[in-house]
Order: C-alpha cells, then structure tokens, then sequence
C-alpha cells in the first residue's frame, strides 16, 4: 500500500513562497494566475492495509508529518 | 552556575553559547541530540542553526530526538530552558511553546542587528535588563516570522509572555522596525509557568563589546540571578 500526502500552508497563513510564484508566473505571461500555495509533497510505502496501520500514518501526518498550527495535509491511501 | 547547550547536526550557534557562558564566568558544557538525559546543569540553551538540515520544517525532527524527551522532562519539573532561532522553533514545534516560525514576510533571509524591548521585566530570561533600555542584538534567519491563532496571541497578551518585542532605537513598536512579518512585533515570548522561552534574536552573539553590542549578557545575568536566588546558600 502507498500513502500519498499533500500538506499546505493554512489559508490563514501567509505564503512568500506562493506569492513570488504567482508573481513570477505573472511576469512571465502565464495568463490569468491569482493565486499560488507552495506546500509538500510525501510518498511513503507501507506494508499490508491494516485498519491499525492507516491510523499509525493518519497520526504521524497530525503529530510529525504536519504542524496543525500552520499546515493542512491531505491523505490518500492506494 | 552550571549551562547546558544543545548540540544537533547542524547547529551552528553552540560554540557561541558555550563561549558566552564562559566569558561571564559560569560553566557550560555540551548535551549531543543522542544523549537520553540533561545531567545536572542548572538551565539549557538550545542553540541557533539548522538542527537535521531544518528538513521537513525548521525544529521538526529535533523535537523528535532523544535529547529533546529529557529536556522536555527537564522544563517539566520548571527547569529554566531557552531555545535561541533555531531553538525558538525546536520549542514551538515541542509544543512547549505556542505558535510557530514560518518563512520571513519578506521572503529575504535578515542578517543584521535589530532592537529589541524587554516588554516583561520580571521573567527568569529579563529579569537583569535595565529599565527602559532597548537591546541592540543581531538576528540571522529566514523563517522567523511568529504566527498563532488570535486566540493565542491574546493569551500571549494578557498573561505577559511576550518577552520580546522588535521596535526602533527608541524602543517604539513599528511595522518597518519589524524584520520578518511576526505578529505584534513579536521577537520571542515564555510559556505560561515562565521556565521556557524562545527568541529568533541571537543574544549569545553579542555578549562582548568586539561583537557590536553587549545587551546579549543581559540574557545570560537574568537567568543566573533567577537560578543563583533559588538556592538557599545563594552560591
């Protein structure tokens, strides 16, 4: 099984990162660009699906993985 | 009085600490992130750098590390722990202190000197600082801007815990006094119990007049005082 794990800043959160992209894309004629997130992208393979082994990743995506503070994730499973 | 300093791969500020210890003549010695306890040092210093390569998020990984479980221990039991820019993120990413770093508003990486305020003057970190004086202290970071939930920052507010503000030469709180985009100009603050503190500024640079200012020692005397007066001999 596969975790697929996306984690972006807050939308409360200010991102340079994301600015300067959507800034930059501007720039360069990329048409129509509001706005852009700059967050993580992680893999990670795991043993066999367990119910107990998804929530082993589900808690280290809320305990290590992330900072609830300033970060959403997004997990998927496959 | 006896320091201790962090030392993780990657930490860069550790020698500066140790040195700024030794200059006031008190003892330091080095804690290595594998060691599993704090020995009998007297307060802890985490210091700046980019602790594991600041990999995953600036403080994440160390907050994982052996170490890290025996100071968390440490300040439990209201040992003094102050964590220096990179140990200013190791604490909030701990969850000893509240909030978080991100990158720098104006997404430049600031290495320079800045002023700070004292704005509590009876912490065990500002208790030495002299009245109505602003700390001319360097700073060196790209991900030091300090956000939290309002709720927080009210908390932060209400019960006194920012120590530290960024302000003018002339001690005035201003937007372009702020170097990284903190909320309220928020350079550091203490937890609730007072026995942990963080700051991005680097104090430990700046103990010797060779250095450009010598307001860092005020860091170092305050918590000497707060430990040497909480022993009953006053040794």
């Amino acid at each position: 099984m596969k975790a697929k794990i996306t984690i972006t800043p807050k939308a409360a959160i200010l991102d340079p990162q994301g600015q300067q992209v959507q800034q930059t894309m501007e720039q360069l004629g990329y048409g129509d660009i509001r706005r852009a997130r700059v967050g993580k992208y992680l893999e990670l393979e795991l043993g066999d699906d367990t119910p107990e082994l998804r929530n082993q990743v589900q808690r280290a995506c809320r305990e290590f993985l992330s900072n609830p503070v300033i970060e959403d994730f997004q997990l998927d499973f496959e | 009085m006896k320091f201790s300093v962090l030392q993780f791969p990657g930490s860069n500020s550790d020698q500066d600490c140790v040195h700024a210890v030794l200059a006031l003549g008190h003892q330091a010695e080095y804690l290595w992130h594998r060691q599993t306890s704090v020995g009998d040092c007297e307060a802890i210093l985490i210091p700046g750098g980019f602790s594991y390569g600041d990999y995953l998020r600036a403080g994440a990984v160390a907050r994982h590390s052996p170490i890290l479980s025996a100071v968390i221990e440490f300040a439990r039991a209201g040992g003094l722990v102050l964590g220096i820019c990179n140990g200013f993120q190791i604490l909030c990413e701990a969850g000893l202190l509240p909030g978080a770093l991100v990158r720098n508003r104006g997404r430049t990486f600031r290495c320079e000197h800045v002023f700070l305020r004292a704005e509590n003057r009876t912490s065990p970190f500002t208790c030495a600082v002299p009245e109505a004086r602003t700390l001319k202290i360097p700073i060196a970071h790209g991900e030091g801007c300090y956000v939290a939930e309002p709720s927080t920052i009210a908390d932060l507010e209400r019960h006194e815990q920012v120590l530290w503000r960024y302000t003018d030469a002339d001690g005035r709180v201003s937007d372009e006094a702020n170097p990284n985009g903190s909320l309220a100009n928020i350079a550091g603050i203490g937890n609730r119990e007072a026995n942990v503190a963080g700051l991005m500024p680097h104090p430990e640079r700046a103990c010797e007049p060779l250095a450009g200012s010598d307001d860092g020692k005020y860091w170092l005397e305050s918590m000497i005082r707060t430990v040497t007066a909480s022993q009953p001999n006053g040794a």
